[in-house]
């Protein structure tokens, strides 16, 4: 970044590289519209250009990042925009005929498994969707982003320890939520 | 090691970040709690499922593209006519704003003093408390945080959450369990409960002072200055009474403040209508001996300013809250006070919850907001206590640190400007 400000463009491109995907997935969970997620990250990283002149780097750049994300998300739910569930075979590309699902990375557990899995997943990011905005907030930025609690904390504008307490509340609600669906209740 | 300490370390165990001698304790737990076993494995499962979750989808190739694009316009772009005039206006704006919050601070209280109100003027209905009657119920709340389980609490000691907090794990030895115990440091006087006391000594020597200097001060000052009120009206130490004290006005500086205290009415008759409102009987409502309804009695008349019917409804309410459920209900207001700027409702709530919940989860959380809310009021003595006593269990938390300078930095303005006489004591 500091490299950027001195006007170095491919140290840009080297932030992108390590940081677009991330940001793109945690984007997409919390507002789960694949075309408004793209525009929220071009949007981060449009602010994070404009305000590279005024860049010091006082903490870790990521934590400097995901504060600009999580405030990019947290303005785009007051800003009201409904959030709708983009269909898998929505395309990304007419002219290629691509679809979201086509860019999904897929893995092939055994066959006895599909089916609980997918179910599960599917009533789990259900779940996650109706988790109060504090709680899925720090949800996503531990799961998806994986940042550590300190971090989660900073980013957010809370204690360590209350990230910790909404993560456990999260954790709570997700698991009365999916009660019928643990599968280690059968294998038990 | 009980159940809801474990469930507390789950979380911390779950993604790695606890400490390896509380590792070993949660361990053995885990081996013979069945309800606990079963509780990691659902949440593993959740884990696992989401980190399973049938992929993200990659953002679009053109995306990339377009932010390099952007990227490069800018380090091109030449700053705009307005950009370098701010860069060049900046300091030259300084200098004239900083004269007039000069004037504004010493010519508005000098205006002000020559407007004498006198005394036989009416007093509006809705007149808030002045300050020394929330100083009054500050000194008594903390004046009862006296059980051991309460000292420890706010020293993070080892009750649920602030057991476990720890300043940022990764690298910082887990406390010794042979550490010694709070009781030791009572009857010693040493360590977090001697630091507690004195903690409460000195807010308590704070309001004194200021009370002191208010009455002095309304001797000698014609009437309508700064009033306080009947001390023994509100000295009724009752172990859950709720303090709320004064509102202040959402973007009240400090003259703000004391122009509200200013119309408020005079020390015989706010105890006079204080004395009324205790003698009315409580309201026989069918639900009256519900926590929840007296709860919302109390958030109702405070959102009316009739602080002293809140103040009657809360305190119902938390002798009935038998399950100690109001506390979350009391964070979750303070939370909403302290985002529209009403720092003193705000304080309210939170000050509920440190006399009465005193093993809340989120205890800390609560004292952090509650530095922020008298920071804001510019009560900066018992913020920055605060803050300090926080970063005792926290010492490496940046934001308290931050928090605390920014404390130190409004108390060392306000000292300057009071010292050149802009400011009234």
């Amino acid at each position: 970044m500091l490299r950027y400000k001195e006007g170095d463009v491919d140290a840009f491109e080297l932030l992108l590289e390590r940081y677009q995907q991330p940001m793109f997935a945690f984007v997409y969970k919390f507002c789960n519209n694949y075309h408004q997620a793209q525009d929220l990250v071009q949007e981060i990283f449009l602010k994070l250009i404009r305000t590279a002149k005024n860049y010091e780097p006082r903490a870790k750049f990521s934590t400097y990042l995901y504060t600009f994300a999580h405030n990019a998300c947290i303005d785009h739910i007051r800003r009201g925009k409904k959030r709708r569930h983009v269909s898998l075979s929505d395309p990304i590309h007419e002219e290629e005929g691509l679809t979201i699902e086509d860019t999904m990375k897929d893995e092939q557990p055994g066959p006895e498994k599909t089916l609980h899995q997918k179910t599960f997943q599917e009533a789990l990011q259900r779940a996650v969707d109706e988790l109060p905005q504090e709680q899925r907030e720090v949800f996503l930025l531990r799961e998806q982003l994986n940042l550590p609690f300190e971090e989660i904390g900073k980013v957010v504008g809370c204690l360590p320890s209350t990230a910790k307490s909404r993560m456990r509340y999260a954790l709570q609600f997700l698991r009365q939520k999916l009660e019928n669906k643990f599968s280690l209740a059968d294998i038990a | 090691m009980d159940c809801k300490k474990a469930e507390t370390f789950l979380v911390e165990y779950l993604y790695q970040e606890l400490s390896a001698s509380r590792t070993v304790e949660l361990e053995a737990h885990l081996k013979t709690c069945d309800g606990c076993a079963k509780l990691l494995l659902h949440w593993k499962e959740i884990h696992e499922g989401f980190q399973q979750t049938t992929g993200t989808p990659a953002a679009p190739p053109f995306l990339k593209q377009r932010i390099l694009n952007s990227a490069r316009k800018e380090l091109e772009r030449k700053p705009t006519f307005a950009e370098r005039a701010a860069l060049w206006l900046k300091p030259a704006l300084i200098i004239p704003a900083v004269f007039v919050v000069v004037l504004v601070l010493f010519v508005y209280p000098m205006n002000k003093k020559m407007a004498e109100v006198p005394s036989d003027q009416t007093v509006p209905q809705k007149a808030p408390a002045p300050p020394a009657m929330a100083e009054q119920l500050h000194r008594d709340s903390f004046a009862k945080m006296k059980t051991k389980a309460e000292a420890d609490e706010i020293q993070g000691g080892r009750k649920g959450d602030l057991a476990t907090e720890t300043p940022y794990p990764s690298d910082k030895p887990e406390p010794s369990t042979s550490a010694p115990s709070l009781a030791k440091d009572t009857e010693s006087g040493e360590g977090y409960a001697g630091e507690n006391r004195q903690m409460q000594a000195k807010l308590q020597q704070n309001a004194q002072e200021e009370e002191a200097k208010k009455v002095a001060k309304e001797n000698n000052a014609p009437a309508g200055g700064m009033v306080a009120p009947s001390a023994p009206a509100m000295a009724q130490p009752q172990a859950s009474e709720p303090p709320v004290p004064a509102e202040a006005s959402p973007s009240s500086s400090m003259d703000d403040q004391k122009n509200e205290y200013a119309a408020s009415p005079a020390p015989q008759q706010m105890a006079e209508q204080q004395l009324k409102a205790n003698e009315k009987p409580a309201q026989k409502a069918g639900n009256a001996n519900d926590a929840n309804y007296n709860y919302d009695q109390a958030q109702s008349n405070m959102r009316q300013d009739r602080i002293m019917t809140a103040q009657k409804f809360a305190k119902q309410a938390v002798d009935l809250d038998t399950n100690k459920e109001l506390a979350t209900r009391f964070y979750n207001d303070g939370v909403v006070y302290q985002k529209n700027k009403e720092f003193t409702k705000a304080i309210a709530q939170y000050k509920a919850i440190t006399n009465n919940y005193p093993s809340y989860e989120s205890l800390n959380d609560v004292l952090f907001r509650l530095g922020e809310c008298y920071a804001a009021i510019g009560k900066t003595d018992d913020a920055q206590m605060i803050f300090r006593q926080l970063l005792k269990s926290n010492p490496n938390s940046t934001v308290l640190r931050e928090k605390l300078a920014n404390v130190e930095k409004q108390r060392k303005e306000t000292e300057e400007l009071r010292s050149l006489g802009y400011v009234q004591k």
